[in-house]
């Protein structure tokens, strides 16, 4: 069997606008790739589209997931297959308590999995334990989701949802924007303690400083909307050096 | 028969007096007509209470989902120095559905106090309208009313309306209304659906968040049948 994630020719935009112009990646399962790219590079537009994102329109190529058609699934569908988006931006549910929607979304995908629904009490405990893992107050569960919360809160919200529903794919798009040190620290724990040969992960990044916390087994570099380059953890250290300029110029 | 629209006219008459609390739970699902608004029921009711005595309280809370057209203005009339006069209301319309609902707080006596919290979900090509009357008559000195009004919109063909009246004449009341309008919104939607959850849980979800203030002052039983009805209300409202 091929690679958990398949990405070939994929050209996607919006509103009329091409942003993706022929991607090709496979991340294969227990594996860990960085995309790297500057501003405006399609990084972020590369998640949307994996993720399912209704307002971008695909318009070639194919992507496959676990060898099914990841483009012909809805977005609820996708998650229920075990992919995962950790949101650059987390959106604010006012009104909608986290733990009550961290269980629904738990429940939706333990059922779409033909998996039995956890109650109230065991999910509180399992919830508990992760929020203790990643040194987060207990009350971020009773708090409505994401509302009030600071940059580092909303993040590590993400995480936590990714600990909880445990995708085999997890698209962490610019996680490390906006987090001090210690923040990035928890997160990057939060990420390699899924780490193993039924995670992978897909990290979307503009700074080598998260990779350093999350070491990748392969590196890729975004410009113009496609792969100009793609390499082993050091080629983000020569990144971090040089720049994208030169490699802008190969492109 | 059911093209015919039938007419429901009650009437409640609630009385506090000295240190009484009278809470008044209404949920309401008369037939709404169909989608092309033919038939349904027409809801026309008055509901008032007197808060008599002194530190009397007469707490209104009703969630509105059905009828073709509704008229309802639950109010208190604060006489009773001290006393507290409560208003919550959900109401949902969808297809061609009219709610023109909202309280009115007549304060009186003195140091009265009134809070109105109404949560109004428009979907379809509805009308849903909040109409409200903060009355503060001479007397009511250190009277005071918070208003709150919120307006969720699903789709682009439904419309919201605040309308609020309010009349000071003491100088020593306070009166506040905020008012919002929004829109259920796409990222909101994704964000849900992206966790593994249905369109239609997402759609249930954030209008449960956004009701929750009103939901929470209703016995738990109702509570339970409110959440469920406005689920089945907004069925097939998005997407």
């Amino acid at each position: 069997m091929g690679a958990l994630l398949q990405i070939a020719g994929l050209t996607a935009g919006i509103d009329g606008r091409e942003i993706l112009t022929g991607i090709d990646l496979d991340v294969p399962a227990g594996e860990v790739h960085a995309v790297m790219g500057p501003n405006g590079s399609g990084k972020s537009t590369l998640s949307y589209v994996l993720a399912g994102r209704e307002d971008y329109a695909v318009t070639g190529g194919s992507v496959r997931f676990g060898g099914a058609d990841l483009l012909a699934m809805a977005p609820e569908e996708r998650a229920a297959a075990g992919l995962f988006l950790a949101f650059q931006y987390p959106v604010e549910l006012p009104g909608v308590g986290n733990a009550n929607f961290l269980r629904t979304a738990l429940n939706a995908i333990r059922r779409a999995r033909g998996e039995p629904e956890l109650d109230a009490v065991n999910f509180l405990k399992l919830a508990r334990a992760e929020t203790k893992r990643l040194s987060m107050p207990d009350d971020m569960l009773k708090r409505n989701v994401n509302v009030g919360f600071s940059g580092g809160e909303k993040k590590r919200n993400e995480v936590l949802q990714m600990a909880l529903l445990r995708p085999r794919l997890a698209i962490l798009d610019e996680t490390d924007s906006g987090l001090d040190i210690d923040a990035l620290k928890i997160v990057a724990d939060g990420v390699n303690a899924q780490r193993g040969p039924e995670f992978a992960a897909l990290v979307i990044t503009h700074y080598q400083r998260l990779l350093d916390y999350i070491v990748p087994d392969r590196v890729h570099v975004l410009i113009g909307g496609r792969i100009v380059r793609s390499g082993g953890p050091e080629l983000a250290h020569e990144l971090e050096a040089s720049g994208y300029a030169g490699l802008a110029e190969a492109a | 028969m059911r093209d015919e629209n039938q007419l429901h006219a009650a009437v409640v008459e609630l009385v506090a007096m000295d240190d009484a609390t009278i809470k008044y739970s209404t949920v309401q699902n008369w037939y709404p007509g169909d989608a092309e608004g033919r038939g349904g029921i027409y809801n026309f009711v008055t509901k008032r209470g007197a808060c008599r005595g002194a530190r009397s309280k007469i707490s209104w809370t009703q969630v509105e989902t059905g009828s073709a057209i509704t008229w309802k203005y639950p109010s208190c009339i604060l006489q009773g120095e001290g006393s507290v006069g409560e208003f919550y209301s959900v109401a949902v319309t969808t297809n061609r559905q009219q709610a023109d609902t909202g309280t009115k707080m007549i304060h009186i006596g003195a140091n009265t106090r009134s809070t109105i919290v109404s949560k109004g979900i428009s979907a379809g090509r509805s009308n849903n309208t909040y109409r409200g009357l903060v009355k503060i008559l001479p007397k009511a000195a250190g009277a005071r009313n918070h208003t709150q009004c919120d307006s969720l919109l699903i789709g682009d063909q439904c419309g919201a309306h605040t309308v609020p009246y309010i009349e000071s004449r003491n100088a020593t009341a306070k009166v506040e209304h905020e008012a919002t309008t929004s829109k259920i919104a796409e990222d909101q939607l994704f964000y849900c659906r992206s966790r593994g959850l249905s369109q239609e849980d997402a759609v249930n979800m954030i209008v449960n968040g956004f009701c929750k203030e009103v939901l929470k002052e209703l016995p738990m039983e109702f509570a339970v049948e409110a959440q469920k009805l406005l689920a089945v209300s907004l069925e097939g409202s998005v997407g």
